[in-house]
């Protein structure tokens, strides 16, 4: 009888309805999205937007949820989650790590952008084309990202995380083969997040 | 003897000494009341602060939440009554490898994937609640733990 009561009570109650669940909100870029959700006993996977697996027991149970369910759900973190981060590119010569002189404007932008938005991390990513070895373009990209570093300081720029990286030659915009001098390659890339 | 011992023991503990922890990512806003756990001792969380790997983020009742972008471009977004441990971050930024394994013992929790998450990159991204490990590739996801 008691037992009985505590079940429609608990009916009754939202919180003991509803089970543990994982949405796929939405895919981002072109790549298509992918979710695993993994329990006790199986593992789902979630491909499409608005799927939700819910967790009940030690089994996953795949269905699809309403645009209205998910802001019932999710909304307050949704909202909650940070913009997408802004990249800004300066290119360099051929073997240079000095600035050039156009860079001025992206700088200029970049530093309204890090002071309109209080809390941010910048970071500075150094690029390289392929011609020169893998070592040196390592070393290539980390001094190109420095200099950026500094001219940002110089300027003025206080964010709360500033991160510097050199990539060298692994993540060129326009691939090439090995020796090829690119202009397009030869950036720094600045993330204002 | 003694003195090579205690100074071979300073080489070796000087650079334990000279090692910041490394920063893995920023709590970008937060509302009502969050705390920043970190090696047993809490502090309120606030906007700005840089988050280290083994970090622990409670928020209170209903209005409160944290907004936190990782390194790597993750973006989560935790919300009232959740507690979330950023258990495992590793991310070299040179070669784009890692892993994040993070955990939600209970409440509500976003999570955009960052350069973690490209599908490239594997099962690299993970969120494991009471009931279940959440992978997550190229995607935004909702998850919701500790309802039972």
């Amino acid at each position: 009888m008691r037992l009985s009561a505590l079940v429609s009570l608990c009916l009754l109650l939202a919180a003991c309805a509803t089970p543990d669940l994982v949405t796929l909100v939405r895919s981002l870029s072109d790549t298509p999205a992918e979710v695993t959700v993994e329990s006790a006993s199986e593992t789902r996977t979630l491909r499409e937007p608005l799927q939700t697996a819910d967790l009940r027991g030690t089994g996953v149970q795949l269905r699809s949820s309403t645009p209205a369910e998910v802001q019932a759900v999710f909304g307050t973190v949704l909202e909650a989650t940070p913009a997408a981060s802004r990249t800004y590119t300066i290119l360099f010569a051929t073997g240079a790590q000095a600035l050039p002189l156009e860079a001025d404007s992206t700088v200029t932008a970049l530093l309204e952008d890090v002071k309109a938005h209080q809390i941010v991390e910048v970071q500075i990513t150094g690029h390289t084309d392929r011609k020169g070895s893998l070592e040196a373009n390592d070393r290539l990209s980390k001094e190109r990202a420095v200099a950026v570093r500094e001219a940002l300081l110089l300027r003025g720029l206080r964010a709360s995380l500033i991160r510097v990286v050199g990539r060298g030659e692994r993540s060129p915009l326009v691939p090439t083969a090995d020796e090829v001098a690119e202009p397009r390659n030869r950036r720094v890339e600045i993330v204002v997040r | 003897m003694v003195s090579v011992v205690v100074s071979l023991a300073l080489l070796l503990a000087l650079p334990v000494w000279a090692q910041e922890p490394a920063a893995i990512g920023l709590v970008k806003s937060t509302s009502g009341v969050v705390t920043l756990l970190r090696s047993q001792t809490s502090q309120p969380a606030t906007p700005g602060m840089v988050l280290h790997e083994g970090d622990s983020l409670m928020t209170g009742d209903k209005a409160s939440s944290v907004a936190v972008t990782l390194v790597d471009d993750t973006r989560l977004a935790l919300g009232p009554r959740s507690r979330l441990v950023l258990r495992h971050f590793s991310w070299d930024a040179t070669r784009q490898t890692g892993q994040m394994r993070a955990e939600l013992p209970a409440g509500t929790l976003a999570v955009q994937s960052g350069l973690l998450g490209k599908r490239e990159r594997g099962n690299s991204l993970a969120v494991t609640t009471p009931k279940a490990t959440v992978r997550v590739s190229d995607a935004q996801v909702g998850i919701r733990a500790g309802k039972e």
